[in-house]
């Protein structure tokens, strides 16, 4: 480290903090936040890494490390081989390699080159952001403009000999065993850096904390519901909804406090190209019923589960992505990184031209459905409704006395449901907290009337129905209610809710939501903080840029890479250009020293000095270069002082010798 | 930097003005740099403005040069109620033979020490503008020259200390050279508590350099080359003061002519007989910066004089 700072120029760095912004914006890790807030470090620190330290090899393979443990995949390979992360691994590695070159010592006497730094800054932000194909064209240009640096990068006359030739290979190798090293203990202690990373950051955005928004894979009955803190965007729903509820996943077994089945144990099939107008569609008919839908766009990670209300007709995929869905009880899921987007068309509104019964989840349980050939099970049809009448031995026998009790009177099965939800809402109240007993918790809510949060009223109601001969299963999803002026509804990770959904012979699937309004988000919802109805905007309007540039065929990327080389190039040329007429109207020497002086010139450029154009050369000559510093004051006697021809001979002798 | 590389052969003058650099090392420690600036001050027959905060020396660096040379040693407490004939003398009525008779000031001197010039009104600053600008007093329609060499070393606060008069344009554009000594290191520091344990070091002064001998000096300074393409470099430095859009006023003539003939002295003190652009560059600052007078806007913008003429001598191109 070295404390000499480059000069920054002001438009350099808000280049480089534009890029990062756009980075932060993109991306859903706020471990983002940490390459801005070093690289502001670099312009505040004087300490600096000399050009051939084997220091930087360390900083970079600790970078690398680091991005390999964080982008880690589910089964262990490092981020960099996981082919749905290498655009964000380009972009942290571009990113690391930017806030080195800002730590990097500058050439003696040299101008930072803020070219290579801004337009580095501006890769970084395209190859973070872009769809993953237009990698193959920016990381080339990135190892351009590294190319284009390397001379910086020469080592120095002084150390050139085979000694510390050999020091900096062991450096190299030692910093090589480090980073191993390193990248292992962080693959061993990633929970705990990780867990202290997002306690770090929660506490500068305590209701933005990180967390896992993905939908469970079973749905656990818990004491207390933490979902309701966060404020993160998961949905944004443009158009009309019939129902507030946006299901995702619906359960059927109930065991030890738990729904199941889990979702990844569930046989997931394509969809039928049917169901989804998967065969190329005319483009009035896309036209039309888009036209009637509601666009919904999964804003962050949920492991692609796909939201829908209960009544969706049919569902359409913006970019002709396919489906996959367990028919008899969901979910819906889409294999494509997010942000997504599909369309929903509610069964309330026009005839869509393919009708599956109720929509895509609510296959019926009387009779096969004629439209889908894979659902004519009519065996498969008769377990399903045999599994949504199970009460399972560990609820209390009391319970389904109880709902017996209360339904008794009535006379059709929706007015049965209705009683027992009536019975719900008035007898128990909502609470986020649910003191556990002893017993299994559905029993100990119904049975002790106990204050509990929405998962226990959907498990009671769901449990009650069965008891009363009425199919029923539970849900999780999100209750819809924050609708913005322009016609949007956007749903929280605090949105999170359950319900019910029970099935009435010869009307189909209804939505029962036994928990009291005053439990369900609205009046509960806590207001924004201020900054982030702002921050949303500038994300989405990030994400339309981000759209445009990944809608761009690679022929037009690189017509946009070409004019940004011209435009370097251009300015490289005017600094060229300036520099010369610098030179010119620096005086010449006379004609029989002239000759001299380019050459001792070209002597130093040899040995990395950087001359800088208009200064004495005594200035810029380290003080060890004794001989040099002789030959220049023999050279200024000629120069300012008379001599004779002998003695300019004499000098040319003398240059000759330091040329060896 | 240039050294003196046995250059040329050391003449009897320069070891004159070396034994006056050892007197004056002796009581101002740890700043070789600023007691160059005073020699070289000396050497070229200019008068020295010493600008800092109180207590680091000023006024002990000022006696110390008179003690060094064998002349006439002034010394004038410039104070608010100080009037021009105060300092310059005044012609006084002798009844003996009924005529007038002027009593010379404390300005006939060969050193004159103005301690605290900004502590006295503008009125009486003034009188100094015809004594340090031509050697002479001019009384009642006569003329008085005052003795060779004339040599004024003048202290003073920097001007926004309370209770200060800042002085005029005219009369600063009169100092060759300011000079400001600063704090001394620790090590210096240390070294000025002992040395004054039992008396002041001052006392033991020996002149050690006559009146002639620095005249001697002055024209042997004189004599040392001044290639054009060097002079041709100090005036492209002087004019580019005069475009520069900070500065309200640019560099006079009296400007270059200062700059061109400390650069002869500092080539002399280095051992050569020729000037370099280094010497100039050496110079710019303690020469020029206190001669330029900033724009309002650039005041505000917290822009420093010394901070445009480095920034001048990196930008206007030296001859190499």
């Amino acid at each position: 480290m070295n404390s000499k700072t480059p000069p920054h120029s002001s438009w350099m760095a808000a280049a480089v903090l534009t890029a990062f912004a756009a980075f932060f914006l993109s991306t859903t890790s706020p471990f983002a936040l940490i390459l801005p807030v070093i690289y502001l470090g670099s312009l505040l620190l004087p300490y600096r890494f000399e050009r051939d330290s084997a220091g930087i090899w360390g900083v970079r393979l600790l970078v690398y490390a680091v991005f390999a443990v964080l982008g880690r995949a589910p089964t262990g390979a490092p981020g960099y081989f996981v082919d749905s992360q290498a655009f964000t691994t380009a972009g942290l590695i571009a990113g690391g390699e930017l806030l080195l070159q800002a730590f990097r010592r500058p050439p003696e006497g040299a101008r930072f080159d803020g070219w290579m730094v801004s337009l580095s800054g501006v890769i970084f932000l395209i190859a973070s952001n872009t769809f993953r194909i237009h990698i193959w064209v920016l990381a080339p240009l990135y190892m351009l403009f590294l190319l284009l640096a390397l001379p910086d990068l020469r080592p120095r006359a002084a150390s050139r000999s085979a000694r510390s030739n050999l020091r900096r290979v062991a450096m190299i190798v030692g910093a090589v065993v480090i980073g191993a090293v390193l990248h292992q203990s962080l693959w061993v202690y990633r929970g705990s850096i990780m867990a202290m990373g997002a306690r770090l950051i929660s506490r500068a955005a305590s209701s933005n904390a990180v967390q896992n928004n993905s939908v469970g894979d079973t749905a656990q009955l818990s004491s207390a519901f933490a979902a309701n803190a966060s404020t993160t965007r998961l949905v944004r729903v443009q158009g009309a909804l019939s129902d507030s509820h946006l299901r995702a996943a619906a359960f059927d077994v109930y065991k030890d406090g738990t729904w199941g089945p889990p979702l990844s144990r569930r046989t997931m099939k394509a969809a039928l190209p049917k169901e989804t107008n998967e065969e190329e569609p005319d483009a009035e008919r896309t036209r039309r019923s888009t036209a009637s839908a509601a666009k919904f766009t999964v804003l962050r990670d949920t492991g692609g589960v796909v939201f829908l209300p209960l009544n969706a007709w049919a569902i359409l995929p913006e970019n002709g992505q396919s489906f996959d869905w367990d028919r008899f009880q969901g979910p819906v899921k889409i294999d494509e990184p997010t942000p997504i987007s599909y369309y929903v068309i509610d069964s309330q509104k026009e005839a869509y031209d393919f009708l599956i019964e109720q929509g895509p989840l609510t296959v019926s349980l009387e009779q096969a459905n004629k439209e889908v050939p894979a659902v004519e099970n009519v065996e498969q049809i008769a377990q399903t409704r045999a599994a949504l009448m199970i009460v399972p031995p560990e609820i209390d026998p009391r319970v389904t006395q109880l709902a017996r009790d209360i339904a008794k009177n009535g006379s059709t099965q929706a007015e049965k449901a209705a009683m027992i939800v009536d019975y719900l809402f008035s007898t128990n109240k909502y609470s986020l907290e649910f003191v556990r007993g002893s017993q299994d918790p559905i029993s100990d809510f119904v049975l002790n009337k106990k204050g509990g949060h929405c998962q226990y009223f959907a498990s009671a109601a769901t449990m009650m129905l069965r008891a009363v001969g009425i199919p029923a299963r539970y849900v999780t999803g999100y209750y819809a209610h924050e609708r913005d002026d322009d016609g949007t509804t956007i749903v929280r990770g605090r949105d999170a809710h359950a319900w019910t959904e029970a099935y009435f012979r010869g009307i189909g699937w209804v939505r029962l939501d036994a928990t009291p309004p005053s439990g369900r988000a609205d009046p509960a919802v806590s207001p924004l903080p201020a900054y982030q109805k702002p921050l949303e905007k500038a994300q989405d309007a990030f994400a339309r840029v981000r759209n445009w540039f990944g809608n761009l065929t690679q022929l037009q990327i690189l017509g946009l890479v070409a004019v940004v080389l011209t435009l370097w190039g251009l300015e490289r040329w005017r600094q060229h250009r300036k520099i010369a007429r610098k030179r010119a109207l620096t005086p010449l020497p006379p004609p029989q020293l002239a000759p001299l002086a380019r050459r001792f010139e070209r002597l130093l450029a040899k040995r990395g000095i950087t001359l800088v154009a208009g200064r004495p050369w005594s200035e810029t000559l380290p003080d060890e270069l004794h001989n040099e510093r002789g030959w220049v004051e023999g050279y200024n006697r000629a120069r300012f002082d008379r001599v004779e021809e002998e003695e300019i001979r004499e000098l040319e002798q003398e240059l000759r010798k330091l040329e060896k | 930097m240039q050294t003196q590389n046995g250059t040329r052969p050391h003449t009897a003058s320069r070891d004159a003005l070396r034994a006056v650099e050892t007197n004056l090392s002796s009581i101002i420690k740890g700043k070789s740099a600023d007691l160059e600036l005073i020699l070289i001050a000396l050497a070229s027959g200019g008068h020295i403005l010493l600008e800092d905060a109180p207590g680091t020396g000023k006024t002990t660096l000022a006696k110390a040069i008179a003690a060094s040379m064998d002349g006439i040693f002034r010394r004038v407490q410039f104070t608010p109620d100080l009037l021009p004939a105060d300092i310059t003398g005044s012609s006084f009525y002798n009844p003996a033979d009924g005529s007038f008779e002027f009593r010379p000031g404390p300005v006939f001197a060969n050193v004159l020490l103005a301690d605290e010039i900004n502590r006295t009104s503008p009125r009486t600053q003034s009188a100094l503008l015809e004594v340090m600008g031509e050697n002479q007093v001019s009384t009642d329609g006569r003329r008085h020259a005052l003795p060779t060499p004339f040599f004024v070393v003048a202290t003073q606060n920097p001007s926004d200390y309370a209770g200060t008069y800042p002085l005029p344009e005219a009369q600063i554009d009169r100092f060759l050279l300011r000079v400001s000594l600063g704090y001394p290191d620790a090590a210096s520091e240390l070294d000025i508590l002992y040395s004054q344990n039992q008396h002041h070091p001052l006392e033991d002064l020996r002149a050690v350099v006559s009146t002639g001998d620095i005249l001697a000096i002055q024209a042997e300074v004189k004599n040392v080359r001044f290639d054009r393409a060097v002079g041709e470099y100090v005036v492209r430095l002087i004019h580019a003061t005069r475009d520069d859009a900070r500065l309200r006023i640019g560099l006079s003539p009296r400007g270059s002519l200062a700059l061109y003939r400390t650069s002869q002295a500092r080539a002399w003190w280095h051992g050569r007989d020729f000037v370099l652009p280094e010497d100039v560059r050496a110079l710019a600052l303690p020469v020029l910066a206190h001669r330029l007078v900033l724009d309002t806007k650039a005041r505000y913008s917290g822009a420093a004089a010394g901070d445009v003429v480095n920034e001048l001598l990196q930008s206007v191109a030296v001859p190499r």
